[in-house]
C-alpha cells in the first residue's frame, strides 16, 4: 500500500505510485471525489481537498492502477532561445566545454516536465545532459530577469517571472511566455520540452 | 469610486485562485478570511467579495458616493471628495477594507485576488498605491459570517507530518511545548517565527515536495516558517507539521511580535 501522509487536515501527501507517468497520476488523483487539485513532483502526489477529509482505500488503489491505454502521446513543446546568459562561460569553464558545447548539450536533450512549481509556470525539466549537472551557484543572485534559460542540480528550467534564484542563466527564452494571465502556465507536468537556438 | 491617496502595503483579494497550484499557482486569499468576511458582512456583500487587505494605513479619497466597511464592523459612507483615513491595529497582523458591491478589479484565471509575484489579479497586478482607483462592483449579499475569535492566548492547532524522518522523535513534543514569536522577517508567502531552534536529523527533503498554506517548514538553522497564502507552490526544506485550516487565519491575524504556541489536533 502506498504511503500516505497528512499535509495539515484539507490535503495529503502521497508516495508517488512507480511505473505511472505524471500526467495519469494528475488525472487519476483531480478525478476523486471533492478534490481541488492535485499536484505532482518526482517522489510524490499530493491531494487538496476544499475541506477537512479522508482518503478511502479504493481511490488509493485507483491511483496506483496498472495503466491500461499506452501512454497517451505527451505534448512537445520547442522553447526557441538565445544563448547569451551571463554564466554561459562559467558553466563551460566548469563542465570543461567551451561555451558552444555546452549550447549543443543543452539543446540536444528531449526534456521532461517532471514537476511544476517554485513560482506560476515553472517546470523543472530533467534530462539534462550529465555534463551539464552542476551545483547551484554559491550565492544566488537577488534577482533574475524573466524568460531566463537556466540549470542548477540536475534540472533545467524557464523563469517566467523574474525572482530571486540559484541557477545557472545560459540564456532567454523568446517567444511564447510561459505563463500568461488568460491560459495560465503553458507548460504541464508530464509535457516534453526541445530546445532551439535562436540567433542572437 | 475611490481613488488612493496614500498606503503602505495593501492589496485587493478574495477568495482565492484555488485549483492552479499544479501550474505553480498559490492560493493567493486573505490572511485571515473570517476578518475579511466581517469587513464584507458590514459592506452588505457576499462573505468572500473582493476586498482591500492593510498592512498598514491607507487614505483614500471618494470620487464619488461610496460605502466602506471595515472587519470591525464601521462603516463610511462617503460622498464624492469625502476622504478616509483606516490606520493599523495594534492586535492585528493585517485588516480588512470592504466596499458596498466589492471592488471591481478583473477576474484574472478564476479570481480577483493579487498575486505580486507574477504580477497577477488585483489592481494590475500590483499593491495599491497613490493614484490607483478603484470601483464598485455587484457582489452583493446578506451572508452573517459564522461566529469567530481570535484568541489571541490559545494555542493553534497542528496536525503532525509529512516529514517526520527528517526531525528526532520528539520535535512535535517540542513544537507543542515551547513558545515561539512571529518575527518581523514574515509577508504573504511565509512567517518566520524565532524561539527554540527545531533539530533536524538530516539536510533538506531531496527533491521538492508539494507545499501547503500553513505548513510549518524548517529552515537549516531549525527556524520554524509558516507558509502562507502566496507560498510556492513546491518546497525543498522538510515539514514539520501545518497548522489545521480551522486556526489558519487565527495565526496569520496575529501581528508581529505576538506569541504562539500550537497543540495537535484533537478531531
Amino acid at each position: 500500500m502506498l504511503q500516505v501522509r497528512r499535509l495539515g487536515d484539507t490535503a495529503f501527501r502521497i508516495e508517488r505510485p512507480a511505473g505511472l507517468d505524471a500526467r495519469c497520476l494528475f488525472e487519476r488523483a483531480r478525478a476523486w471525489p471533492a478534490v481541488i487539485d492535485a499536484v505532482v513532483t518526482e517522489r510524490h502526489v499530493a491531494v487538496y481537498f476544499a475541506a477537512a477529509t479522508e482518503l478511502q482505500d479504493a481511490w488509493l488503489a485507483s491511483l496506483a492502477a496498472p495503466s491500461e491505454a499506452s501512454l497517451a502521446t505527451a505534448r512537445e513543446h520547442v522553447i526557441a532561445v538565445v544563448y547569451d546568459g551571463p554564466d554561459l562561460d562559467d558553466v563551460a569553464a566548469r563542465a570543461g566545454l567551451r561555451p558552444r558545447e555546452v549550447i549543443a548539450a543543452h539543446q540536444s536533450a528531449l526534456y521532461e516536465v517532471a514537476m511544476m512549481g517554485f513560482q506560476p509556470g515553472f517546470a523543472y525539466l530533467t534530462g539534462l545532459s550529465a555534463r551539464l549537472v552542476l551545483p547551484r551557484r554559491e550565492t544566488p543572485r537577488t534577482r533574475v530577469p524573466a524568460g531566463s534559460v537556466a540549470i542548477g542540480g540536475r534540472y533545467a528550467g524557464v523563469y517566467p517571472f523574474a525572482s530571486p534564484g540559484g541557477w545557472h542563466l545560459l540564456g532567454r527564452a523568446v517567444g511564447a511566455p510561459l505563463f500568461d494571465s488568460e491560459r495560465g502556465a503553458r507548460l504541464a507536468v508530464g509535457d516534453r520540452v526541445r530546445f532551439k537556438q535562436e540567433a542572437k | 469610486m475611490i481613488v488612493i491617496e496614500r498606503a503602505s502595503l495593501a492589496l485587493v483579494v478574495d477568495d482565492g485562485r484555488r485549483g492552479r497550484m499544479h501550474e505553480g499557482v498559490a492560493w493567493s486569499g486573505p490572511l485571515a478570511p473570517e476578518l475579511m468576511a466581517r469587513a464584507n458582512a458590514a459592506a452588505g456583500n457576499a462573505r468572500l467579495a473582493a476586498a482591500i487587505e492593510l498592512h498598514g494605513a491607507i487614505t483614500l479619497r471618494a470620487t464619488a458616493p461610496a460605502r466602506l466597511a471595515t472587519e470591525r464592523g464601521d462603516v463610511h459612507a462617503l460622498e464624492a471628495g469625502d476622504a478616509l483615513t483606516i490606520g493599523r491595529d495594534a492586535s492585528l497582523r493585517v485588516r480588512y477594507l470592504a466596499i458596498t458591491g466589492g471592488f471591481d478589479v478583473p477576474r484574472v484565471l478564476g479570481s480577483r485576488t493579487t498575486l505580486l509575484a507574477a504580477r497577477l489579479g488585483g489592481a494590475g497586478g500590483a499593491a495599491l498605491r497613490s493614484g490607483t482607483s478603484l470601483s464598485a462592483g455587484t457582489d452583493l449579499g446578506d451572508d452573517r459570517p459564522p461566529p469567530w475569535e481570535m484568541r489571541a492566548d490559545e494555542p493553534l492547532a497542528i496536525v503532525a507530518g509529512p516529514d517526520h524522518e527528517a526531525f528526532h522523535i520528539s520535535a512535535i513534543t517540542e513544537l507543542t511545548s515551547q513558545e515561539y514569536t512571529i518575527t518581523p522577517a514574515s509577508d504573504r508567502t511565509g512567517t518566520r517565527l524565532s524561539g527554540p531552534p527545531l533539530v533536524r536529523r538530516g539536510p533538506d527533503t531531496q527533491p521538492s515536495a508539494p507545499m501547503v498554506a500553513g505548513a510549518i517548514q524548517v529552515a537549516a538553522d531549525g527556524a520554524p516558517i509558516v507558509l502562507g497564502p502566496d507560498h510556492p507552490t513546491t518546497g525543498g526544506y522538510p515539514v514539520v507539521a501545518a497548522i489545521a485550516s480551522r486556526d489558519l487565519g487565527r495565526f496569520f491575524a496575529r501581528p508581529v511580535g505576538s506569541p504562539v504556541r500550537f497543540c495537535e489536533l484533537r478531531s
